[in-house]
């Protein structure tokens, strides 16, 4: 079997397992959004029940379920809601936020690995073997609240919380950012010196070619796959990252919306939040494993 | 590896093991993290406060504070309650006289008192008749009170024990009494044979006056036994399920690496969310949730290695002598992976405890009997949103989260360093 027919059969199979394993989960769960409060009257259940879709056989109220996701008709439990109306507006705040968390990590993480690789052995180069384990080994929920606490309110530079301008961007998408990025420039660093050493580039260099050429033309080329394999996953990353940070800053995204509505119990929702994350997921995975086999043809032959 | 390098695995490794030493012995070195003192409220780090429960319940032949002689010093000031509820979304304040006051100013040592007692301070400010009312004044809490004190006079209250350590006599302002009690707030100084008996906070206090130092230390617990248990779980599961892989081989081998990708590619933090809003978060579901979401990888690494030892000759000569499959696998197959699964272990702890930690702090984290149990991703969580408008109780934050950093620094960092011991090729660049 090709590459490209595995990974495009695996996608489908992945999202299908998710979808079984959330459905069967809200599904077979004791509790109910109904079960904390006060015992609610029969009919007033069964009227919830009938307007949620629950009252149906399961394997209807699955495949029901897979297409109110889909075209965002599901009912939640706030009435006269569809989860394509929640949602809508939450996910172009997430995509917005998300976007610049991952230019942010693509600018300094990359940067900073081209930079040393340029001035090898120099401060920055050291800074950078050691400065990224310190900011690999640190949370999302740790950086956030202390970078609220400190730019945010003690230093009164930048909004510590909300939704706004860009400057409620900044601390979102750097919180987002650091950690990724410190990743992604070890990586990069790796690849780039294990490229510097190569036959070719020596050949580069011998024929005169200037320090930034070969830098970025004989050494960064041949790079790139692992730096491109580590940005599908971090895209997803990004998604899922995003949850403690729109918490911490009161971003309006869906990540907050996740937390709040598996409090709530409000399980639609959560099906269809961790569903359209799966295919989020699976997408960004399948795009960067495309794009490596677009850059390097030998991962075709495996 | 360079000397300073050395040095700072030493470090690593000595700020770790005082953290685990730390929370392992917390009973003994921090006090009791539930004993709430709401009068107190959230006090900075080094503060002393008078070591006395909510309530002090003195009788005659009940045991005693401890010591010969016991001397609380009360506050009997005026206490004046004012009747806070909520009115179509606005303020009402009826105050002790059964008459409405239309502004109330609310000093420190303001408390407020709902259906189930003491809720904590008011904190200073100013209330307002008709205005928006006060955080802890909403739809589920439509009405509480508000108790302001005058201080008044200090008596003295003498408790004498016996060498059992019983109560044998209790004198109040020169006047023997059977039996006594005395609110936790109204004590201002507690002296047992002459010596003050005081409480330090040596992080501070938490609004409700909960020592921050011991509940760090306790979340530290949950945090810390979360990780190790979780990644022996994920090393059991992955280490059972690679074997089987990589020693049975062919289709089999196939399908469960199949298997592995479709897993893979599912975003666990989701399904691990899901999974704590439809079950009782108790630990145990903690400890499987977690360690099923870290399997995975430990399956692949062994796998690789069941498949690379697999024909080699050791493994041929145990087969040659008959050893059944399950003496192979764990007499020689296992043992010859141990290095690599060392080192992703050590990974996975500081892996496992950010999920646990961030579950914590998502308000999804452990739970007991219903209450949810502190851990340091849900003690960071309560000190963000104690910080105060102006950010002056950054103790709150700080204190959890620089616990939490420091122990994740170390782990990664021993990881990072065995993994560069035992792999010559990674170590970053040949640095």
């Amino acid at each position: 079997m090709s590459f490209l027919a595995r990974r495009l059969l695996l996608a489908p199979c992945v999202l299908l397992v998710v979808a079984l394993a959330t459905f069967a989960m809200v599904r077979l769960a004791k509790g109910g959004p109904f079960d904390a409060e006060r015992e609610l009257p029969a009919e007033v259940k069964a009227a919830l029940a009938a307007r949620l879709g629950w009252d149906r056989p399961l394997p209807e109220q699955f495949l029901r379920t897979l297409v109110g996701v889909a075209d965002g008709s599901l009912p939640t439990l706030s009435p006269g809601q569809s989860v394509g109306a929640v949602l809508a507006p939450r996910a172009a705040v997430t995509a917005t936020l998300g976007a610049v968390a991952f230019a942010l990590v693509v600018v300094l993480g990359l940067g900073w690995a081209v930079l040393a690789t340029r001035w090898s052995g120099s401060a920055l180069d050291r800074a950078l073997t050691h400065g990224t384990i310190a900011c690999i080994a640190l949370p999302s929920f740790v950086i956030g609240p202390v970078l609220a606490w400190l730019v945010g309110v003690r230093l009164g530079w930048l909004p510590p919380l909300g939704w706004g301008g860009a400057a409620h961007l900044v601390l979102p998408a750097l919180t987002l950012a650091i950690v990724p990025a410190a990743r992604l420039a070890r990586l990069a660093r790796a690849a780039l010196a294990h490229e510097e050493h190569s036959d070719h580039v020596r050949t580069a260099r011998a024929k005169g070619c200037g320090p930034w050429r070969v830098l970025l033309q004989h050494i960064l080329r041949p790079a790139l796959p692992p730096v491109v394999a580590y940005l599908g996953p971090l895209a997803a990353w990004l998604l899922t990252g995003s949850v403690a940070v729109e918490l911490v800053f009161a971003v309006p995204g869906l990540g907050a919306e996740m937390v709040q509505a598996a409090i709530n119990r409000d399980h639609n929702l959560v099906l269809a939040l961790t569903l359209w994350f799966a295919l989020a997921v699976v997408a960004c995975n399948l795009l960067a494993d495309l794009a490596v086999a677009a850059l390097d043809p030998r991962v075709r032959l495996t | 590896m360079t000397r300073g390098g050395l040095g700072a695995g030493w470090l690593s490794l000595a700020a770790l093991a005082l953290i685990v030493a730390l929370c392992a012995f917390a009973p003994w070195v921090a006090p009791e993290p539930d004993a709430l003192r709401p009068w107190l409220g959230a006090q900075p780090p080094g503060t002393r406060s008078v070591a006395v429960p909510l309530v002090v319940r003195l009788a005659v032949g009940a045991p005693g504070p401890g010591g010969r002689r016991a001397v609380y010093e009360v506050d009997e000031g005026e206490e004046r309650l004012y009747r806070c509820a909520l009115r179509r979304g606005r303020l009402e304040i009826i105050g002790p006289d059964a008459q409405p006051v239309g502004e109330l100013a609310l000093p420190p040592t303001a408390l407020i008192f709902g259906p189930g007692g003491c809720e904590g301070p008011a904190g200073p400010g100013v209330l307002r008749a008709g205005g928006a009312p006060p955080p802890w004044l909403h739809a589920a809490a439509p009405v509480r009170y508000v108790s302001i004190r005058d201080p008044g006079p200090l008596r003295s209250v003498v408790v004498e024990q016996d060498g059992a350590g019983r109560i044998a006599r209790i004198v109040r302002d020169g006047q023997p009494l059977e039996a006594l009690e005395i609110a936790g707030d109204r004590v201002r100084s507690l002296e047992i044979d002459g010596r003050a008996r005081t409480t330090l906070h040596l992080l501070g206090t938490d609004p409700l006056g909960r020592d921050l130092w011991a509940r760090t230390l306790y979340g530290g617990r949950l945090s810390l036994s979360v990780g190790v248990v979780a990644t022996l779980v994920a090393l059991v599961i992955g280490s059972l399920y690679g074997a089987i892989a990589g020693w049975r081989g062919g289709r089999t081998d196939a399908l469960m690496v199949a298997g592995i990708d479709v897993l893979d590619a599912i975003p666990f933090l989701f399904v691990v969310i899901l999974l704590m809003t439809v079950a009782d978060r108790s630990l145990l579901l903690f400890f499987a949730a977690l360690g099923c979401v870290q399997w995975l990888t430990t399956a692949r690494i062994v796998r690789a290695q069941v498949l690379a030892l697999a024909g080699r000759e050791f493994i041929l000569a145990a087969r040659a002598l008959g050893l059944p499959t399950w003496r192979i696998v764990l007499r020689h197959l296992l043992p010859n992976c141990l290095g690599p699964l060392l080192v992703f272990a050590a990974l996975t702890v500081p892996a496992v405890i950010v999920e646990e930690s961030f579950l914590s702090f998502i308000g999804l984290g452990v739970q007991h009997e219903g209450r949810p149990l502190d851990s340091w991703g849900a003690l960071i969580q309560q000190g963000l949103q104690a910080l105060g408008s102006d950010g002056s109780r950054s103790w709150l934050l700080l204190a959890p989260a620089s616990m939490l950093a420091v122990a994740l620094f170390a782990l990664h960092d021993l990881a990072e360093r065995a993994r560069q011991r035992l792999d010559p090729r990674a170590a970053g660049g040949g640095r």
